[in-house]
């Protein structure tokens, strides 16, 4: 049976990993490739590193630290943030990185979804996307949550696997940081609308917090940063809470 | 000498760097001189099937792949193109398994994603998987469940994770990806 993935979120900026809450007020919590190589040891089934620099000032992703990852990680890892064009994927999944995050750059030009997905295939392209509410209405946020669009989340996603995105990496925004938990209801009405395998993230606090997020909705994988970073929860505590709950997990 | 067949269908460079960690010797090439230098051959792959099969015939590479008598060991997609005929792009695969790789329709979703367990197949061919435990899989196509195959997963229908015979290997998931227990079988298998 396919096993629930549990995975950890490192925010690089400027070669540190950090963490804020509702996407502001970032904290320094670590060296990245230490992170990464403890998360590894400890059973992590995937590592999502964003570069949230990057999109924002336009600067390109640091290639060094993915090679390095690369060179280290036995396990699949993401990298997002900053990847505009056909070549910046290119230079990234040619430095090792087995997936990448679309986030802002596919909003504005979707045609970036299906040149990579052609490139490299569907399980490379990644669609993240960041949820934010008014008046009731979840809607798209880009720029690293900064500048908000009125496009409706549920709408983007169903372009984005139309497109050809392989997985929809879904952050609820208002969660984000929050540790009130996932965002249940958008994620049961996303898993609704697409067929592409499907990441929650924003608002983990807790291993209750992820048993209710597979217990009460289809997505396959559940991710968090600050939790695991600040070792409020250490993932093979999780692990063992989840599996304990009978919920599918890769045990270590 | 472990050859990595560069053939333009991705993931050379994660199979290179789990090599790297393992200390095992590797060259990557696309020609046929590949064969002569390597005692063993990786077919990686991710991408399209028509597109893959196209590389190989246009490097000249299938006649080797073909007589070959050193190990070969194709992943995810350099597995399924061993198969006879492929559902995706409708193309003839290199035949060394008769069987066909298919859209798996039955799960949940379109791409099964993520650590499955493998678990022990109908052949009785002694294989380097370490069964009841899970390997990282990534596609959407599938080779059916056939008298080849030394390793069954689930995907809302049995299929073929691994599948031997005689000098070939195929394994749909990626062991280069699975942690220690996919380089183990990278290891156990070209040592």
């Amino acid at each position: 049976m396919l096993k629930k993935r549990i995975i950890a979120c490192l925010d690089v900026q400027d070669g540190r990993v950090v963490k804020g809450t509702n996407f502001i007020h970032l904290k320094d919590l670590g060296n990245p490739i230490e992170l990464a190589m403890k998360y590894q040891d400890q059973g992590v089934d995937e590592l999502v590193f964003l570069d949230i620099k990057a999109s924002p000032s336009k600067s390109k992703t640091n290639l060094k630290w993915v090679e390095e990852m690369g060179r280290k990680l036995s396990i699949p890892f993401t990298v997002g943030g900053g990847i505009s064009s056909l070549e910046d994927a290119t230079k990234v999944i040619e430095a090792g990185a087995d997936k990448l995050s679309l986030n802002t750059a596919a909003f504005r030009t979707p045609s970036l979804i299906s040149e990579v997905k052609t490139k490299f295939g569907k399980q490379a392209v990644i669609l993240a996307i960041d949820g934010y509410y008014e008046h009731h209405e979840f809607r798209v946020a880009i720029q690293g949550g900064k500048m908000k669009t009125s496009k409706p989340v549920l709408d983007w996603a169903k372009e984005g696997e139309d497109f050809g995105a392989g997985e929809i990496l879904l952050t609820s925004m208002s969660h984000d940081g929050t540790q009130a938990g996932f965002d249940l209801k958008a994620l049961v009405k996303l898993s609704e609308k697409v067929s592409i395998p499907i990441i929650a993230s924003g608002g983990a606090g807790s291993p209750s917090d992820f048993l209710e997020l597979f217990q009460n909705t289809a997505v396959e994988a559940g991710l968090a940063a600050g939790i695991f970073h600040r070792n409020e929860v250490s993932i093979p505590t999780l692990k063992e809470f989840l599996i304990s709950n009978n919920i599918p997990i890769r045990s270590c | 000498m472990i050859g990595i067949l560069n053939y333009g269908a991705g993931n050379v460079k994660s199979v290179s760097n789990a090599l790297q960690r393992l200390g095992l010797e590797f060259t990557v090439d696309d020609s046929p001189l590949i064969f002569k230098k390597s005692s063993g051959i990786i077919i990686p792959g991710v991408g399209s099937a028509k597109q893959a099969m196209a590389q190989l015939e246009e490097k000249d590479l299938i006649k080797d792949l073909l007589s070959y008598q050193g190990k070969i060991m194709g992943i995810c997609l350099g597995m399924q193109i061993m198969g006879e005929w492929l559902e995706e792009g409708n193309v003839q695969g290199l035949g060394i398994f008769k069987t066909r790789v298919q859209r798996l329709k039955k799960g949940p979703r379109q791409i099964h994603t993520g650590w499955n367990e493998v678990r022990q197949g109908l052949s009785p061919a002694e294989t380097f998987i370490p069964f009841g435990n899970c390997q990282y899989f990534v596609h959407g196509y599938a080779m059916e469940v056939n008298p080849y195959t030394v390793g069954i997963a689930t995907y809302g229908e049995d299929f073929s994770a691994a599948i031997q015979y005689e000098n070939y290997l195929g394994v749909q998931f990626h062991p280069e990806k699975s942690g220690d227990l996919g380089a183990s079988i990278l290891k156990n298998y070209f040592q």
